[in-house]
């Protein structure tokens, strides 16, 4: 994709992205019930590794980054990668790319969310503060 | 030439691409069936040959496991966090296959999580009304 092409594509993600955070800015997915629920938990009763996304959403836009670190730990500190990685996909920074270079980086994220997923289901108290409901 | 990098096609023996910026390799080189370099400094477990930049879609996956709330994208992120090592290893072709299902498993869960979202929104609407 050309450099103009991606920039498009940017401004697009950007759009959406700014209004869905008006959206999770002005409603409180702990309160309101319009929110889409996790396919998984509902089928499951166990918590996905997605599992307090809308609600951490909602803290971090309110400036509560306990609160919301609380939700959903993983995902909070994934949002600065995402972003890191959208600029650099934008301006091509290939050095920087960090995650398309080390294969290791990329194992650890793996196994990660998957011991995250597993440890946020254990209902023992250190676990237990993984998970969305505390 | 073409740009390795953004495809811009750019005069013969420029020495940077006039759409991107990126430094155009010269006419000697071998050129590869990927035609994307990679030009990192760090060589430690790097031969001398440049390898095809392989997307792993590994953002893709982290993306579709923490907000679509399908487990497929797990499954997304169990085939890209096995590109690299790929590509590290030599195997293109088995990299290619792997990204590939990292990017089909990825593309199913943010289709699904979209057509949960849809059918949130009708609902929501048909409640309203």
């Amino acid at each position: 994709m050309q450099q103009r092409a991606r920039l498009i594509v940017a401004g697009i993600i950007l759009a959406t992205a700014s209004s869905a955070a008006y959206v999770f800015y002005v409603y409180n997915p702990s309160v309101s019930s319009s929110f889409p629920k996790c396919v998984f938990y509902k089928l499951t009763s166990l918590h996905c590794p997605g599992c307090g996304v809308q609600r951490a959403i909602h803290s971090l836009l309110h400036g509560e980054i306990v609160s919301a670190l609380m939700f959903n730990a993983l995902a909070v500190l994934a949002l600065p990668l995402l972003c890191y990685s959208l600029v650099a996909w934008v301006f091509e920074y290939r050095r920087l790319l960090p995650l398309s270079v080390s294969s290791k980086l990329s194992y650890s994220i793996l196994f990660g969310t998957l011991a995250f997923w597993i440890a946020r289901n254990v209902p023992l108290y250190p676990f237990k503060l993984l998970g969305p409901n505390w | 030439m073409f740009c390795p990098s953004c495809g811009e096609k750019n005069m013969d023996g420029s020495p940077n691409c006039a759409m991107c910026g990126v430094a155009l390799p010269s006419m000697q080189e071998p050129a590869f069936e990927d035609d994307r370099f990679d030009d990192f400094e760090d060589r430690d477990v790097r031969p001398s040959a440049s390898r095809p930049r392989i997307d792993n879609h590994l953002v893709k996956a982290i993306l579709a496991t923490f907000f679509c709330c399908l487990p497929m994208g797990v499954v997304a992120l169990v085939f890209a966090s096995q590109v690299d090592g790929r590509v590290s290893a030599g195997d293109y072709s088995g990299a290619r296959k792997l990204a590939g299902q990292a990017d089909t498993w990825a593309n199913f869960s943010i289709g699904g999580g979209l057509l949960v979202m849809v059918f949130y929104i009708i609902m929501i609407a048909a409640a309203g009304m």
